[in-house]
């Protein structure tokens, strides 16, 4: 039941039986995932960009297999804390802490070693590309070998490629492109393009997936059915998710937990009731209380 | 305006796609292997026929696709672009000679394949060396860095005669001879040029396929999205700068004993970088092929027209201008598309997905290459029969 008392748009509904197999090949390519504890933490973060102080103190914690929502308004500062999170821009103050380990100096290619993978709101793919050769870009850390073991195809490069390949057949599956293997992504929808960008952060083997507005450019119907793929995938994977969304009702009816910003300060988080109710979070978006 | 002007080319692609279709039924799918197969077939059994004047000029058309093939990885992979190409064949060129050469020092004298690995591994370094900056920097930066080298390279090495063996010496560089076996005829030298081109196509196309070629193409593509995979974009430049430079080297290496004595500077200044420049962007690189074929023309054409007095340099300017107009996929991708295309309609057809090839491109249209119409909300886009979804005749990119 949602946060609004109506039915949510997001349930994890049954797999079909080749659905189940490319889970299970999924599954056993992932990295060991964390089950309890937190798995990324971010604490009292600080950023200036010039004369624009993008964050003041944010904060945010994503506990292990959870589904979190980031919520707030254009200019708020969701993206920079992505940034920040991710490893793609260093905070002027504060920590960073995933999978136990400090990575607040860390570049973005160290976070993923760790299983942080992350999409970006606008398509980030090669569009001249197929959809299996945009995928098995995400398998850059799973294939083993150096450029002479890989040009020479030693055994081991052979095996993991094999392998990667197998998955990648899998991950098309669950992402509903199988048949699209051979298709360059460009000529297929946003859509399609979007599930391609989180099929390759899957096989990055992530252990905590950073969606950026997956959904930003498509309409309620097309993004409830992204938004649902990637809380099955969640939910059956046991991966933690930290979502950006502009679909606010979507987050709060489907999220275990969600952080509200503004002006680069965390103005309500919690359970997704605390952050509906939250009168800063509603001037926040409406400039008044809901009941003013 | 353009459009309108290529419009009349558009219309050639259909019928030019469905001519292809056969070649990729027998060939599994790939009907650029018949091409392949033609063209090495070709290169095989045609310099026997020609007369020795024309063996060394196709000799030097495969030794400049080498060379091509090392700028490719640079441009196509990694999306820098490198004005250093000559200066780096140069250098190859001039450093294996020396040491291969015979006569005036006592650092002359060596054997071909350790005096040839020095000079390649001297233009990979100085090449690799060139990329160390791209963590800071990327396109125009880079682009004026390697036109320093190219620079330096010219006004240092080129101009030590003790190294580059002219300034008026009568120095001879023999043709290379390996287990016993003479490369001394212009034929023989030929084969062996042959041998290292097809080796270095394998070897890129081996690398193209892994996943340090993938990871490169990324990169290209987008860094933030290589780096969200766990792909270091620093080092894959500098990787990419190190191979290209290294392919170019191998050229360098082999031009060495092209000639039989040093080759003059000339050919190794900066106008001559952006002729060789010119050739990836032709023909692309997204297919070795292209590549093959433009720089074998590049070599040929203005020798063939000689009595017209075609400067190689105009065919560069012309090439630069024609891959601008052509696009980032130059002519071999542009070939690919529609190769492709008939592969993706064969592919949209059999899942029940009925294919608008006609449709026109509308590059204003930023966000939906392909739109699948469905009954089901815009949902999933492996629809059920009936659905429509439009091919573009090009992938367009989207807005920033």
């Amino acid at each position: 039941m949602a946060a609004n008392g109506q039915t949510s748009v997001l349930t994890t509904g049954d797999w079909t039986e080749g659905e189940l197999a490319a889970l299970e090949t999924v599954e056993g390519f992932l990295p060991e995932q964390v089950r309890e504890g937190t798995v990324l933490r971010a604490t009292d973060i600080y950023k200036r960009f010039g004369g624009v102080q993008a964050l003041k103190g944010a904060s945010i914690e994503v506990p292990a297999h959870s589904f979190v929502g980031l919520i707030g308004p254009n200019g708020s500062g969701k993206s920079t804390l992505f940034d920040v999170l991710n490893g793609f821009t260093t905070p002027d103050q504060g920590t960073v802490e995933a999978f136990g380990q400090d990575v607040t100096r860390k570049q973005a290619w160290d976070r993923a070693k760790l299983g942080m993978s992350r999409t970006f709101q606008a398509n980030h793919i090669d569009l001249d590309l197929t959809v299996l050769d945009n995928l098995l870009a995400g398998a850059y850390l799973n294939v083993r070998g150096g450029v002479v073991a890989s040009v020479f195809g030693f055994p081991k490069v052979r095996a993991d490629q094999a392998r990667a390949n197998e998955v990648a057949r899998a991950v098309a599956r669950l992402m509903d492109l199988e048949p699209l293997l051979e298709v360059r992504a460009g000529s297929l929808n946003f859509g399609a393009q979007r599930r391609i960008e989180i099929g390759r952060s899957l096989m990055s083997r992530p252990r905590l997936l950073l969606l950026d507005e997956p959904s930003a450019g498509m309409d309620a119907a097309e993004a409830s059915h992204l938004l649902m793929l990637v809380k099955r995938l969640q939910t059956d994977l046991g991966l933690a998710v930290l979502l950006i969304e502009h679909f606010v009702r979507m987050v709060l009816d489907n999220c275990g937990s969600v952080t509200a910003i503004a002006a680069g300060q965390v103005i309500a988080s919690g359970s997704p009731e605390v952050v509906a109710a939250s009168e800063a979070v509603q001037i926040a978006y409406l400039g008044v209380p809901a009941d003013a | 305006m353009l459009q309108k002007l290529m419009a009349p080319l558009g219309k050639l692609k259909e019928p030019l796609a469905k001519a292809m279709a056969p070649l990729g039924k027998l060939t599994g799918g790939n009907p650029l292997i018949p091409g392949i197969v033609a063209f090495v077939a070709l290169a095989v059994i045609v310099p026997p026929l020609l007369a020795g004047y024309w063996i060394f000029l196709v000799t030097a058309g495969l030794l400049t696709t080498i060379t091509a093939m090392g700028l490719a990885i640079i441009v196509g992979w990694v999306g820098e672009v490198n004005l250093a190409g000559a200066g780096l064949l140069g250098a190859s060129v001039y450093v294996t000679g020396y040491f291969y050469r015979v006569g005036d020092s006592r650092l002359n004298g060596w054997p071909f394949i350790p005096a040839a690995l020095t000079g390649i591994l001297f233009a990979a370094f100085l090449s690799g060396m060139v990329a160390i900056p791209t963590a800071r920097f990327s396109g125009i930066y880079v682009m004026v860095l390697t036109l320093g080298l190219q620079i330096t390279l010219e006004r240092t090495l080129f101009s030590f005669p003790w190294i580059i063996g002219g300034f008026g010496r009568n120095v001879i560089v023999n043709r290379p001879k390996f287990l016993g076996v003479s490369f001394d005829s212009d034929l023989r030298f030929f084969y062996l040029c042959l041998a290292a081109a097809v080796a270095a196509g394998l070897f890129v196309n081996a690398l193209r396929n892994s996943r340090h070629g993938r990871a490169m193409n990324l990169i290209r593509t987008d860094k933030r999205a290589a780096a969200a995979v766990g792909i270091s974009p620093w080092r894959y430049k500098i990787l990419a700068f190190a191979i290209g430079g290294g392919l170019i080297g191998v050229a360098g290496a082999f031009t060495a004993p092209l000639y039989r004595s040093p080759p003059a500077i000339v050919q190794f200044i900066a106008f001559q970088s952006l002729f060789l420049l010119a050739i990836p962007v032709v023909a692309g690189t997204r297919t070795l092929l292209g590549i093959a074929s433009v720089a074998l023309s590049f070599a040929l054409i203005p020798q063939a027209l000689e009595s017209h007095h075609l400067s190689p340099f105009l065919l560069g300017g012309i090439g630069l201008i024609a891959g601008t107009i052509v696009g980032p996929g130059g002519l071999g991708g542009n070939l690919l598309d529609i190769l492709q295309k008939q592969k993706e309609v064969a592919i949209l057809s059999a899942v029940g997905l009925a294919v608008d090839v006609e449709a026109e491109v509308d590059l204003t249209v930023a966000p939906t290459p392909a739109r699948v119409e469905t009954d089901n909300g815009g949902g999933p886009s492996v629809a059920a029969d009936g659905d429509e979804i439009v091919l573009r005749d090009r992938p367009p990119r989207l807005k920033a």
